[in-house]
């Protein structure tokens, strides 16, 4: 009997009618069986080694990079300064959270209400695209649908403008079609079981990727103004 | 969250048993799981909806190890005489086996040439069945078998009765 047969038995890799037949040349062989035993235990010693690793709890370096630790400290904070200020944990973040938010993937086809469809392009439509239009950073009204975050300008020299309502938060960027949608990440409902609140998490992507993409510092109260004032029309790249 | 992000977060304890089974040294370990972590959070959209993201994610972890372990080659290659550069196992094993604290299965496991020290953490830390494994390592199953047999007469060698 070969060392990988024996193996394969201990690993359970055989189909049942070899492993009876092994098992049953190994009943009449002293010798085989103390080689099944040597490679049983060697595998039980291996896997017991290593296992404790997957019952401890992972560090915190590692659950925040999975958006945990973002969560439950930095939104509040950041919220309060109109989301102007991004601490080193977005910037970490944001250089990980790019792909997969994009949210022609995420949609139906045809979709009332403040989402559109405009050739290839996904707009903002109606009650959110006057929000991008038209809201302040520094002056939301209080009952105000959408919150408008940080305005900036893209690698592109489009104005984009981050947003947040109930249903999720989102990136749109002025160009030809109107606000074009770059990002959304739609809101979860409210699990107080999570100790989060999950509608922030997709704030908190947008944030991050919204750092990702912006070029320069982002607009300050008076820029914004400047920016609506001239219809949020694209700027040239700079350099 | 994302329930992309949620999915690795499920994953994470089994990840991180993969890492220090690849890495060894525990800090190596988190380091690579971070690294894994970023490139898999940057490659989502490659991940198909469907298939089994723990193998996508040992592949990922796996491709970042074998990312580390050719670097660290280079660098022993340039400082060290090329005599010496030529011993099994990859560049870091040396420091790894200097470390008393470290187990007799880690300085074991260190000691293993990566090729079969990553089919060991495969097959018998995190229990994939060889198919599996041949699968996700894009190897032939022959290749699997026979350094799963080497890598554990090796272990058995150095381990001894304590095995």
């Amino acid at each position: 009997m070969t060392d990988e047969q024996i193996i394969a038995y201990v690993d359970g890799e055989l189909g049942p009618i070899e492993a009876l037949r092994f098992e049953r040349a190994v009943d009449g062989d002293p010798d085989l069986a103390a080689r099944v035993d040597r490679h049983r235990r060697l595998r039980e010693s291996i896997a017991a080694h290593f296992a404790p690793i997957a019952d401890a709890p992972p560090p915190e370096r590692l659950t925040a990079l999975l958006g945990r630790a973002g969560n439950v400290v930095g939104l509040p904070g950041a919220r309060k300064t109109g989301w102007r200020r991004f601490d080193a944990r977005y910037a970490a973040l944001a250089a990980t959270l790019v792909a997969g938010l994009v949210i022609g993937q995420l949609l139906p086809q045809a979709m009332p209400g403040p989402i559109g469809q405009s050739g290839n392009l996904v707009v903002a439509r109606g009650a959110l695209a006057r929000a991008l239009d038209r809201q302040l950073a520094s002056e939301a009204p209080s009952d105000a649908v959408y919150r408008i975050g940080v305005s900036f300008r893209g690698r592109d020299g489009r104005y984009c403008r981050a947003f947040e309502a109930a249903a999720g938060a989102g990136i749109g960027c002025h160009g030809a079609a109107g606000w074009e949608l770059a990002r959304f990440v739609a809101g979860v409902a409210h699990s107080p079981s999570a100790g989060y609140r999950q509608a922030s998490s997709a704030s908190v992507d947008i944030l991050a990727a919204a750092q990702d993409m912006m070029t320069g510092a982002p607009l300050d109260a008076g820029q914004e103004r400047r920016a609506r004032a001239e219809g949020w029309a694209e700027r040239q790249p700079s350099k | 969250m994302t329930s992309f992000e949620r999915d690795l977060l499920a994953l994470l304890p089994r990840l991180r048993r993969f890492a220090r089974a690849l890495a060894v040294d525990p800090a190596d370990a988190d380091d690579l799981c971070q690294i894994a972590l970023e490139r898999a959070l940057k490659a989502e959209a490659q991940w198909e909806r469907g298939t089994r993201l723990d193998s996508w994610m040992y592949r990922i972890m796996r491709n970042c190890w074998i990312d580390e372990v050719r670097a660290r080659k280079r660098r022993a290659e340039t400082f060290v005489a090329e005599e010496e550069g030529e011993s099994v196992g990859d560049a870091g094993h040396r420091r790894i086996e200097a470390r008393v604290e470290l187990g007799k299965v880690d300085r074991a496991m260190a000691e293993l040439p990566t090729e079969q020290r990553e089919i060991i953490a495969l097959i018998l830390v995190e229990g994939l069945a060889y198919r599996e494994a041949a699968e996700l390592l894009d190897l032939p199953m022959g290749t699997v078998t026979s350094r799963l047999v080497r890598g554990r007469q090796a272990l058995m060698e150095k381990l001894g009765d304590a095995a």
